[in-house]
């Protein structure tokens, strides 16, 4: 509990975390307009929760950031040792990273569903489509909690296995848009016909965090509920690995 | 009180610190000296447990300190002198250390003011003076009000009343009955802040000591000027007293200013100076880090 209340003060007593949380907002807020204003809710082809859950996750960029900067800011500035000096056992220093990239996540998930609803709501219900508080929604804000949460903590043993800022910013980004679009491109030139969706991409970590809020009847990514559990699998196994790599590496 | 036995900490092909034992004791100041790349804060960051593969053993209050509870209540550390987010506020630097340790955010306040450090409270530390700084991280290895302090380089940085200051506070530190181990490579400062020194030079214990040993030891001799440096050098030379020459017309001699006097009277040798050479900690430390320290 001192640890993750010591981590909450460091996120909350420098500037960026801030910064990064009120850009998520706008990015959601142009998002949540960009759905509703292009009319694909009213002609119903999508539905109107999940295209807004889709809208506010765009945001997760903000928590990956979140999630690596709560590692690595400690290495590039040597703070870790005066972290280290406090807790000598360094998993329980990555495991209450790990919860406050969790909590950050929830936070900027939490500020994106409300700017989305902010934006969307009014303009919806202006047009006469109101949008209740069903179910279908209930479930829309659960997946984009998630897939924020699983992101931000993915961010923050990235960063712990690779302690280096730049190198795990510029690590992940890469992963995600060269390496995952080259494998998924690949697969698809030697294992499938072409237009047919390949069998291997959907199952990457980068797919697997993006279906939990764009799965149902996409060929392209796993449905949500098999997204999480995948996600979750890689969010914990990228612990793992940063745990060693912590206790192994020394500052 | 802090004990290193047999410690050694290789980094691929270096080996940093080879076979070093040495301790400190409660109640004293211990200076910890030697050249840079000496292995002093590879064996500092042994001894707080930062360094995972060692071989010998670092105890610090009789344990080693990983195994201790509430190892912020026991011992405080500087490792290094900029260790701060530089968007992050002195104060704000030492509520996360605190918050860490379950130590109230009224003792930030307290070390705060004991350190000197009055600035205001928003002010980010990477605006702060080098001196700002080092008195921050001694301000942090002080929250937790603890028994031993293991302190690199703290006067890094400081002006000479910031050294003062530094002197003053680590002695009184001492004096309450804590065990103070202070790392320097100014090693004048030294002379007047250590009770004891352990001197490493190539990672190996060169020696270890009271202070006033090794300022006794300390070749004390006279430091003799003359005109007639010749004729003064063949008496002394006669009377059994060795002397080497030092600069354009003064003599370094193994005796007394007595005795010197007396001879350069008996013999009508005219002095232009005659003064007790104290002998500096530098010279010790140059003697006997010689040949040890080879630059590399």
């Amino acid at each position: 509990m001192r640890l993750l209340s010591s981590e909450l003060v460091k996120l909350w007593t420098i500037r960026t975390p801030k910064v990064l949380l009120l850009v998520s907002m706008v990015i959601s807020g142009i998002a949540a307009a960009a759905f509703v204003g292009s009319g694909s809710v009213d002609r119903g082809e999508t539905d109107p929760a999940l295209s807004l859950g889709q809208g506010a996750g765009f945001g997760t960029l903000f928590a990956v950031v979140i999630g690596i900067l709560i590692v690595t800011n400690e290495y590039r500035h040597g703070t870790v040792m005066t972290t280290f000096l406090a807790e000598p056992r360094r998993v329980n220093v990555l495991v209450a990273k790990l919860v406050a990239a969790a909590i950050a996540g929830a936070v900027i998930a939490i500020a994106a569903l409300v700017t989305t609803a902010a934006v969307a709501l009014p303009w919806l219900s202006a047009r006469g489509e109101g949008l209740e508080l069903d179910g279908q929604v209930l479930e829309a804000i659960g997946r984009v909690l998630l897939v924020f949460v699983l992101t931000a903590v993915v961010g923050a043993a990235v960063g712990a296995i690779v302690q280096s800022q730049v190198g795990a910013l510029v690590g992940y980004f890469i992963w995600i848009f060269v390496v995952e679009s080259l494998i998924s491109v690949l697969s698809g030139l030697l294992l499938t016909e072409i237009g047919e969706p390949d069998p291997i991409s959907k199952f990457l970590p980068g797919s697997a965090l993006s279906g939990i809020v764009g799965g149902e009847g996409s060929e392209y990514v796993l449905d949500g509920g098999w997204a999480a559990l995948l996600a979750l699998g890689y969010a914990i196994g990228l612990s793992v690995l940063g745990a060693i790599s912590m206790t192994r590496r020394d500052p | 009180m802090i004990e290193v036995s047999n410690l050694t900490q290789r980094y691929r092909k270096v080996l940093a610190v080879d076979d070093l034992s040495f301790r400190a004791e409660p109640g004293r100041v211990t200076g910890f000296l030697g050249p840079n790349g000496a292995g002093k804060t590879t064996t500092l960051r042994a001894l707080v447990g930062l360094l995972h593969q060692t071989s010998g053993s670092a105890t610090v209050l009789g344990r080693r300190f990983v195994d201790l509870d509430e190892p912020a209540r026991k011992v405080g550390a500087i490792l290094e002198a900029n260790a701060f987010h530089p968007g992050r506020s002195g104060r704000n630097h030492l509520r996360t250390i605190a918050s860490a340790s379950g130590i109230p955010d009224s003792r930030v306040d307290e070390v705060l003011s004991l350190v000197d450090l009055t600035v205001p409270a928003s002010r980010r530390s990477k605006t702060y003076s080098l001196g700002m700084k080092q008195r921050l991280s001694l301000a942090g290895a002080l929250l937790g009000d603890p028994q031993v302090l293991v302190l690199d380089e703290p006067a890094n940085g400081l002006d000479p009343q910031g050294i003062r200051w530094l002197r003053d506070l680590l002695r009184s530190l001492a004096a309450e009955g804590r065990t103070v181990l202070v790392s320097s490579h100014v090693l004048t400062e030294m002379a007047q802040l250590a009770d004891d020194v352990v001197i490493v030079a190539k990672g190996r214990l060169i020696t270890q000591a009271p202070m006033s040993d090794v300022l006794a030891g300390a070749g004390r001799g006279t430091r003799v000027r003359s005109p007639e440096r010749d004729r003064l050098a063949t008496a002394l030379a006669a009377a059994g007293m060795t002397a080497r020459p030092v600069g354009d017309d003064g003599l370094a001699v193994d005796a007394e200013t007595a005795s010197i006097g007396e001879l350069a009277a008996v013999q009508g040798i005219v002095l232009h100076e005659l003064a007790a050479d104290e002998g500096s900690l530098e010279d010790v430390f140059l003697e006997l880090t010689e040949g040890a320290s080879t630059p590399s």
